[in-house]
């Protein structure tokens, strides 16, 4: 039990996604404008990233594995979170019109999102047991959504303030994600 | 636009890494020495012109509503490949880029110039492009991963991914000042927000020119 | 309608198989290199613990409980090695452990080991590995005295890859265990020669009297820093002037040195100790004297009190 707690304390904090493992910053660069829409891209990563890490985990176990076909991971494991995603966009446009338009082009662009098939892939490469693999599923996304929406809390700020022209925009983002990293990296005696 | 304005564009005006920001989780993740760097480079060069290629030659007989799923197939097709490749004849490459070999599939440069260029252009063009694209962000790769490693560690040094051949090595800060923060995420993101900043800078130069001299 | 999703189902489904189809052919090429790399690290220590094997391939190791397991290979026609990584005295220790298909040991390679020199490293000496070369999966292993963290880590190791390869080749019976091997009595000492160490409490319970008394160890008699004696529970029945038990409460000197005269064999000299007989000795676990007159001292202490 322990060992799940130090699984999900590591994902979400130590091995953060974004900022230590740079991975999902295609989103981090372009929806963290504003916190609401923050939280709501976090929402829409976890639900994929947890639906697609359940099918791809029973896909490899159960269908791969058996017949040797473990060179199809890549293939399969894409197609299976494309098909996902777009399952995604079709409930969210239905329950919460609001958030599918706010997410706007960044809700299909989950399927390339590194994040996504990081996570699909290393519940197998780490040899993850089933209930491993729900929490680190789990976390990997809410770590996400923290950055995200701490990020989106600075860049509320950022914007009004007098950046200057060649790191207005991106440049910045950088650079606060730079800071945002070493103060992260200091929680790494936490476990 | 002709090709080769169109392959020059690649490097700076277009360049995938710091003008379009597609493809940083990798750039981030490996840019920490310059045999990570080319060895990427080159695999993501190899599978842009491929898949580039592929599709356009698909591109007439595709149907419109599947071309994403269809491309996806294609450049998982070859990344995978890719990837045994890697594994069978270039080991400590393998070793040193880990996961983000098979994550090449989800570069955005790739699915991005799939569906802006090679879905809409001849074999030749598409292929061009790829080559184009592809080196400009193995350059950018390259450009971190240098700065990185020698501020970081202060050699720089190139060995043979087949052989594992040193071919040079040079030492260029003293070991007792290297700034050992430049191969953590924090100098990661430091080096490229710089970098960024000063292609924004080049970029909008020329346009802030012309605007004086009107 | 239909027909057009069927057209776009059965395109995908082309591309999919030609797709399969190419990487089933690499994939043939390059999974043989792969495999052979894969133990090209391992295959000359393979080697030596498999004298009479050809062909060697990685096996995938899952269900191992303990985490120990680093890797695992099986030696064709011949056994199977586990690669177990440890926690020893300082530091890691990594080592190989070969079982013959028929459940015997048949060797053990010790691949990293940084623990303390002559102590320690005794793990990778005659002294040990003869004591489990020829063993089977099912029988116990010996720890060795003086030794104890570090030989006691390689043993949980080699037992965890006996439960794996147990359960694989359905041997039940169990791994047998890790044994710890009787401490050796050296010479004797006498109760009252020695210097009486202090008694901390005392308690009385009709004819037993338990006192909490420490007496100076390895680390104090040595004169390291923050050094602490060793305290001990004495019980002693005043009425027949014998004593009851003696057991460890504190253990202050070194780890796997001091704590080896917390043993049955030693303890049990103090049962019916006669304590105003002038001549009371026992005798100390070889090894392990200062340790052993530590807790004379603080049995002298409580006689007195």
């Amino acid at each position: 039990m322990s060992e799940l707690f130090t699984l999900f304390l590591t994902a979400v904090l130590i091995n953060n996604i974004i900022l230590s493992r740079f991975l999902g910053m295609c989103p981090f660069m372009g929806v963290s404008r504003n916190t609401s829409s923050a939280i709501g891209m976090g929402s829409a990563v976890t639900f994929v990233i947890v639906g697609a890490s359940l099918f791809t985990y029973g896909l490899y176990y159960f269908v791969l594995v058996p017949n040797n076909l473990q060179y199809m991971d890549l293939i399969t494991f894409i197609l299976v979170i494309a098909a996902f995603v777009q399952f995604t966009e079709m409930i969210i446009k239905k329950f919460s019109p609001v958030l599918y338009k706010a997410l706007g082009i960044y809700l299909p662009l989950i399927t390339t999102n590194c994040a996504v098939l990081f996570v699909a892939l290393e519940n197998i490469r780490q040899g993850f047991d089933f209930y491993e693999m729900v929490v680190y599923s789990f976390a990997v996304p809410i770590g996400f959504t923290l950055i995200l929406y701490l990020f989106s809390a600075i860049r509320e700020r950022l914007d009004i303030s007098d950046v200057p022209k060649p790191f207005k925009g991106n440049a910045i983002a950088m650079i606060v994600a730079a800071i945002m990293a070493l103060a992260f990296s200091g929680l790494a005696g936490l476990v | 636009m002709n090709r080769l304005d169109n392959f020059k564009a690649g490097f700076i005006r277009e360049n995938p890494v710091f003008a379009l920001y597609l493809g940083l989780c990798s750039v981030l993740a490996i840019s920490t020495s310059l045999n990570n760097a080319v060895g990427m480079g080159a695999a993501v060069i190899a599978v842009l012109v491929l898949s580039n290629v592929i599709i356009a030659a698909m591109r007439k007989i595709t149907p419109d509503e599947i071309r994403i799923p269809v491309y996806i197939v294609v450049i998982a097709t070859l990344v995978k490949i890719a990837e045994l490749l890697i594994q069978a004849y270039a080991t400590e490459l393998y070793v040193a880029l880990g996961v983000f070999i098979p994550l090449i599939v989800v570069n955005c440069i790739i699915l991005g110039r799939a569906e802006a260029f090679a879905s809409k252009n001849t074999i030749l063009d598409s292929a061009i492009d790829g080559i184009g694209m592809g080196l400009g962000y193995t350059l950018g790769l390259i450009l971190i991963s240098v700065i990185r490693q020698v501020l970081s560690s202060g050699v720089l040094n190139f060995s043979n991914p087949f052989t594992q051949q040193m071919i040079f090595e040079v030492r260029l800060i003293p070991q007792n000042f290297v700034i050992a923060m430049f191969s953590q995420p924090t100098g990661a993101f430091l080096t490229f927000a710089l970098i960024a900043a000063g292609v924004e800078y080049l970029r909008t130069r020329p346009a802030k020119k012309a605007k004086e001299v009107k | 309608m239909f027909k057009k999703a069927l057209h776009f189902a059965l395109f995908l489904a082309i591309i999919s198989t030609l797709a399969g189809g190419a990487l089933a052919f690499v994939n043939s090429l390059t999974a043989p290199i792969i495999a052979e790399s894969a133990i090209a690290a391992e295959k000359a220590n393979l080697q030596i613990i498999f004298p009479t094997a050809n062909s060697f391939a990685p096996m995938e190791v899952k269900d191992d409980e303990s985490g120990l397991i680093k890797a695992a290979y099986t030696a064709e026609g011949v056994g199977i090695a586990y690669k177990v990584e440890v926690l020893g005295y300082a530091a890691p220790i990594t080592f190989l452990i070969g079982f013959a298909d028929d459940g015997k040991i048949v060797g053990l390679s010790i691949l990293d080991l940084k623990d303390t020199q002559g102590i320690g490293t005794r793990v990778n000496t005659p002294e040990f590995i003869d004591g489990v070369v020829g063993k089977t999966t099912s029988d116990g292993i010996a720890t060795l005295s003086g030794a104890t963290v570090s030989s006691g880590a390689v043993v949980k190791g080699i037992d965890a890859a006996k439960v794996h390869f147990n359960e694989l080749k359905g041997i039940e019976g169990g791994t047998g265990g890790v044994v710890i091997p009787p401490i050796q009595l050296g010479d004797p000492i006498k109760v009252f020669t020695t210097t009486a160490g202090a008694v901390v409490s005392r308690t009385v319970d009709g004819d037993v009297t338990t006192f909490i008394a420490s007496g100076n160890g390895y680390q104090v008699v040595e004169g390291y820093e923050g050094a602490k004696a060793n305290v001990y529970e004495i019980k002693i029945n005043t009425s027949t002037s014998k004593v009851v038990s003696v057991k460890f409460v504190e253990m202050n000197d070194t780890k796997g040195i001091g704590d080896k005269i917390d043993a049955e064999e030693f303890w049990a000299q103090f049962i019916g100790l006669d304590i105003t007989n002038q001549d009371s000795s026992i005798d100390t676990v070889s090894g392990a004297t200062y340790t052993s007159q530590s807790v004379v001292k603080a049995l002298r202490a409580a006689i007195d009190d």
